[in-house]
């Protein structure tokens, strides 16, 4: 299987770790991604909150590029990237006028022919979870996973068009193909406080620290993640949390791409599994 | 009086029209506000900025720091009894406060967005460890800023989360063409972008 893909610029600096895991993961499933030519930044909430039309059309131009170079489909790890993405893709579809404006402004022709699809959609629904199990050499068996959505993979549920919008369990799915114990848990979609860490960090370690804490009480070894800036939210602020509960936090934050790739086998070095700010030595001795 | 009665009609239907909700179909149960993560550090709760739209407090609203804060998580669609999706309502007020030039009392955010268009529109992708050094050096709160690195700076190096290879920009070849994306939409709409 071929398919069109968007890294994004976090999987370039701060989530290389995302996509060296996205990508051995995908080789042993037989999927061949081809980048994007010369992508741009999807621009994030900061576009989102600044233009209407700017938020439309930066995406636009990487839909315009895939065009361009015969894709169909295009898969963003990141879940921000695809919600950005899969929002140009729906209000293009939707709007021959909106779809117009945007093709001026990018001064690029763009058909509405390429469809966005997240992580998880690309593993559970066109992959499937049986052709995951088949790849698990070692069955993630004992290991308790919370899986953590947050809110860009489902919400808003006109937008991303995926799973649940409160009660997603397409990650719980493709865990428990791997083996592992999924925790049930409450904060699934909780907010991480996202982009906020730049101007509130108060209020981004108190949203974060909910769900760390939660997966604590919920007796999770681990919390399964699909999203570079909810990794970040919570795995680098555990120490902020801990000083301002008193209460240690100390949860490993996986991507649902390393978990995948333990349970395939995949040399840790392919996957990057040190660059964690909390060890996630703990998971690897669990399953070895 | 009737000058009144007329500002808030207009302002209710226009937010009505551009949202595509029914502001008026609103119980006022307030389970947006329940679940907004934001909504105890907003100065007006979701519902609450749904009745000052139907008592027409236009200036209010439009200077908010809410309307700044609401980041588009769905939480307040995904709860509504009512199928009302508030975060659209947000959407056409932040836009009505740009386009009639209202100053926020939020200033961070704004703040914090221009510097991460800044570097999209000069790079062509969003440069992480730029974005965070602009920001910190504008928001006037460097001491704390610094002080919250600390813990975390000297790990992410550590652990090569960020190398030196992150600390310069890399422009993409299409740069030009992103630039323009910008000028074409600030033209667009008669440099209200
Ligand atoms: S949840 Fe819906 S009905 Fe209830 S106050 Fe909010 S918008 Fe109104
Ligand atoms: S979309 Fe906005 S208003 Fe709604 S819950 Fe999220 S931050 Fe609050």
């Amino acid at each position: 299987m071929k398919t069109g893909y968007f890294p994004g610029c976090s999987l370039h600096s701060t989530a290389k770790n995302y996509e060296t895991s996205t990508q051995a993961v995908l080789k042993k499933l037989d999927v061949q991604l081809e980048e994007i030519p010369d992508w741009n930044c999807c621009g994030s909430t900061p576009a989102h909150q600044k233009d209407h039309l700017l938020a439309l059309a930066l995406p636009a131009r990487n839909l315009a590029l895939a065009e361009q170079a015969g894709m169909k489909e295009v898969m963003a790890p990141c879940a921000a990237c695809f919600n950005h993405l899969r929002t140009a893709e729906i209000e293009c579809a939707k709007d021959q006028e909106t779809s117009k404006k945007v093709q001026g402004v990018i001064e690029m022709k763009y058909n509405n022919t390429v469809h966005v699809l997240n992580i998880l959609e690309l593993l559970v629904e066109r992959i499937g979870t049986e052709a995951v199990a088949k790849q698990v050499k070692k069955p993630l068996k004992g290991l308790r996973i919370a899986p953590y959505y947050g809110c860009m993979l489902t919400r808003p549920a006109k937008i991303a068009q995926f799973d649940d919008p409160t009660n997603p369990t397409s990650m719980d799915r493709l865990l428990g193909a791997l083996g592992a114990d999924v925790v049930p848990w409450g904060a699934k979609t909780e907010c991480c406080g996202a982009a906020h860490i730049l101007t509130r960090p108060d209020v981004v370690v108190e949203l974060s620290g909910r769900i760390i804490y939660e997966a604590k009480d919920s007796g999770a070894d681990a919390v399964a993640t699909a999203c570079p800036m909810c990794m970040s939210n919570l795995d680098l602020r555990q120490s902020a949390m801990a000083k301002a509960t008193g209460k240690e936090a100390k949860v490993p934050i996986m991507y649902i791409t390393e978990l995948l790739g333990m349970a395939f086998n995949i040399p840790q070095s392919e996957l990057g599994m040190r660059k964690h700010v909390v060890s996630t030595a703990s998971v690897q001795a669990k399953i070895s | 009086m009737k000058v009144w009665l007329e500002e808030k009609h207009s302002l209710l239907e226009e937010i009505e029209a551009r949202s595509g909700q029914k502001v008026q179909e609103c119980y006022q149960c307030s389970k947006c506000s329940g679940g907004c993560p934001f909504s105890r550090v907003m100065d007006y709760a979701p519902n609450s900025i749904l009745e000052m739209i139907v008592y027409g407090m236009k200036d209010q609203l439009l200077s908010s720091k809410a309307i700044q804060m609401c980041i588009q998580c769905g939480i307040c669609g995904a709860q509504c009894p009512a199928g009302f999706e508030m975060y659209e309502v947000m959407n056409v007020l932040r836009a009505m406060a740009k386009e009639e030039g209202y100053i926020s009392h939020e200033t961070k955010i704004p703040k914090m967005n221009n510097i991460f268009l800044g570097e999209v529109k000069n790079n062509g992708r969003m440069h992480e460890v730029n974005l965070m050094v602009k920001n910190m050096l504008s928001q006037g709160e460097l001491v704390r800023d610094v002080a919250a690195l600390i813990p975390i700076g000297p790990p992410m190096f550590l652990k090569g989360i960020m190398g030196f290879g992150d600390v310069l920009p890399h422009k993409i070849k299409g740069q030009a063409a992103v630039a323009k994306i910008f000028e074409n939409v600030e033209k667009m709409q008669g440099g209200h972008a």
